[in-house]
């Protein structure tokens, strides 16, 4: 009983930090560039395929990932001087169509190069050791993917934190975000600045696209779309264009999508004689155990309901907090 | 040290500066008055690279930077503090500073930050206060503070006084004025003909995007035009 709650807790907080480094990425972009980049889940796509590739070639893992992430970033670079540098400060619906071109033809291009390469659609995912398998705690197991996710977005998160708010480049970002003609008073770069924002937001949809098909078990052109509509929902959530709103919309997306799972079955999982046979008959009728299958469409009504009593989201509303 | 030939400036269709031209001499604290939508501070954005002439030029010490991005602009010497003071609400009071500074290195720029406060003292115990948390006054002192981080040798100064209690304002002129003593050319637009006057070397006037008037501030006071125009006398 115990148990079942805390892998429950456990994939929450496993999920949340897969959100919270998308949606972060998602929002630092948004703050300066009042771009909501929808390509973001083709960026994490493109490094799932880039490790694919690099650990098929035979690469030790951290050359792979390092190999991903370099490589990840440089796409990441690529898409904004080529994509939205020429149309930043356009209207948001020029720069959102532009994003869904973008991934578009990241989609697309990855297609033709797997099949190029002679390779199915979909490509199982060759995930390496570190990744696999579970890990148990007592009585308790949790796949191993699942701790390295948490840990992995526990250490981004606080590293970009720190980058954010300690160095001047990431002051900088900050001021670009708040005000953008102001920042370039001050002599800032916005080039510069906007430049690094991408590379920073495509290193974290690298890790995030590796943890992800790892987590799949395998990979297809089209894997981006799901994650970066969670993100989105979780950048929503916690309040759009702000750093830690992103996170903590993560984490509570996280959370938001496993209590129908959570509850589905709970009448089941009771220790028999642990409620009264009429109470058990009631958990049972109104958690079904197809709840869980609504799961979806239970974070959605949230989304709804967050849009309508809560539009700025958990820490919209202004202070420091909401720093970008 | 800087000087402006026949600048035109637009927004989009709407002509905002129509043939301005206008000279800053080292040294120099020149004051540009007119009312509002006179194309004042349009002239100040194209200075510093904000908005793109369609036309004249911008010269600095003898060199063109009329296409110039405006970090490289700051980077010759020019710092533009805005008016609406344009502070960067979320950060701290030091933080405004260090951007301020972000061009130069940051060990010369972080002792120029505990020399900010025998300036501007009241922004001392403020250091660690968000921006958006000041009073206005003290806002406009922390955007003059900021403006000079970067070591300027023009300073271009928009609508210091604007929103500012009577007390406040004599304070900012003071400091403007030391400013002034210290060696800094200033151009500077103000609505407050009168102080602006007082401070300043020499005026121009202008209105619909024009110069119309020019000379020593001194005799523009006792200037008919500019009595009954901006003085209400």
């Amino acid at each position: 009983m115990a148990d079942y709650f805390i892998q429950q807790i456990v994939n929450a907080v496993s999920a949340g930090s897969l959100y919270a480094l998308m949606a972060v990425g998602l929002a630092l972009i948004f703050s300066i560039l009042r771009l909501i980049n929808f390509a973001h889940g083709d960026i994490m796509m493109v490094a799932a395929y880039l490790v694919t590739f690099a650990l098929f070639a035979g690469m030790p893992l951290p050359a792979a990932l390092g190999f991903m992430v370099v490589g990840t970033v440089i796409i990441g670079l690529l898409m904004e001087r080529v994509a939205y540098r020429p149309i930043r400060g356009a209207a948001e619906v020029a720069m959102l169509l532009t994003s869904f071109a973008v991934g578009q033809i990241l989609q697309n291009g990855t297609l033709l190069i797997s099949r190029l390469a002679g390779q199915p659609v979909q490509i199982a995912f060759p995930a390496p050791d570190v990744v696999n398998g579970v890990i148990a705690f007592g009585a308790i197991t949790v796949p191993k993917v699942n701790v390295v996710s948490f840990v992995t977005g526990v250490i981004l998160l606080t590293l970009l934190t720190v980058f954010v708010t300690r160095t001047r480049l990431g002051l900088s970002m900050h001021a670009a975000a708040e005000d953008l003609p102001a920042a370039r008073l001050m002599g800032i770069r916005v080039n510069r600045v906007v430049a690094t924002a991408f590379a920073i937001s495509s290193g974290l949809a690298a890790v995030a696209g590796f943890l992800y098909a790892s987590q799949a078990g395998q990979i297809n052109p089209y894997l981006g779309f799901t994650p970066v509509l969670k993100a989105f929902i979780a950048a929503v959530i916690g309040g759009f264009g702000s750093l830690s709103g992103a996170v903590i919309g993560a984490y509570a997306l996280g959370f938001l999508e496993i209590i129908p799972t959570a509850l589905s079955g709970i009448a089941d999982i009771l220790p028999p004689g642990a409620v009264p046979p009429g109470v058990h008959d009631l958990l049972a009728q109104v958690f079904p155990s197809s709840l869980a299958s609504y799961r979806d469409a239970f974070v959605f009504v949230f989304l709804i309901l967050m849009l309508l009593f809560r539009p700025n989201g958990i820490v919209g509303g202004s202070g420091r907090e909401e720093a970008p | 040290m800087l000087e402006l030939r026949d600048l035109h400036v637009f927004y989009g269709n709407i002509r905002a500066v129509d043939g301005a031209s206008l000279r800053v001499e080292t040294g120099e604290l020149v004051a540009i008055i007119g009312s509002n939508g006179a194309g004042k501070s349009t002239t100040l954005k194209a200075i510093s690279g904000l908005l793109r002439p369609r036309s004249g030029a911008i010269v600095y010490d003898g060199r063109d930077i009329t296409d110039l991005s405006t970090d490289r602009i700051v980077a010759l010497g020019i710092s533009h503090c805005p008016e609406g003071r344009h502070i960067f609400g979320r950060l701290t009071v030091r933080e405004n500073l260090v951007l301020g500074g972000v061009q130069r290195p940051a060990a010369e720029a972080r002792r120029d930050i505990e020399l900010v406060g025998d300036t501007f003292p009241r922004l001392r115990d403020r250091m660690k206060q968000a921006g958006g948390t000041l009073s206005g006054g003290e806002q406009q002192m922390l955007a003059i503070a900021r403006a000079l981080m970067s070591k300027p040798r023009l300073l271009l100064l928009d609508e210091p006084s604007l929103g500012l209690a009577p007390l406040m304002v004599e304070h900012i002129f003071e400091v403007i004025e030391g400013l002034k003593r210290e060696g800094l050319t200033i151009l500077l637009v103000e609505q407050n003909v009168h102080h602006a006057l007082d401070a300043a070397d020499r005026a121009y006037v202008m209105e619909a995007g024009r110069i119309t008037l020019e000379g020593p501030a001194g005799s523009l006071r006792h200037d008919p035009r500019i009595e009954q125009s901006y003085l209400g006398l």
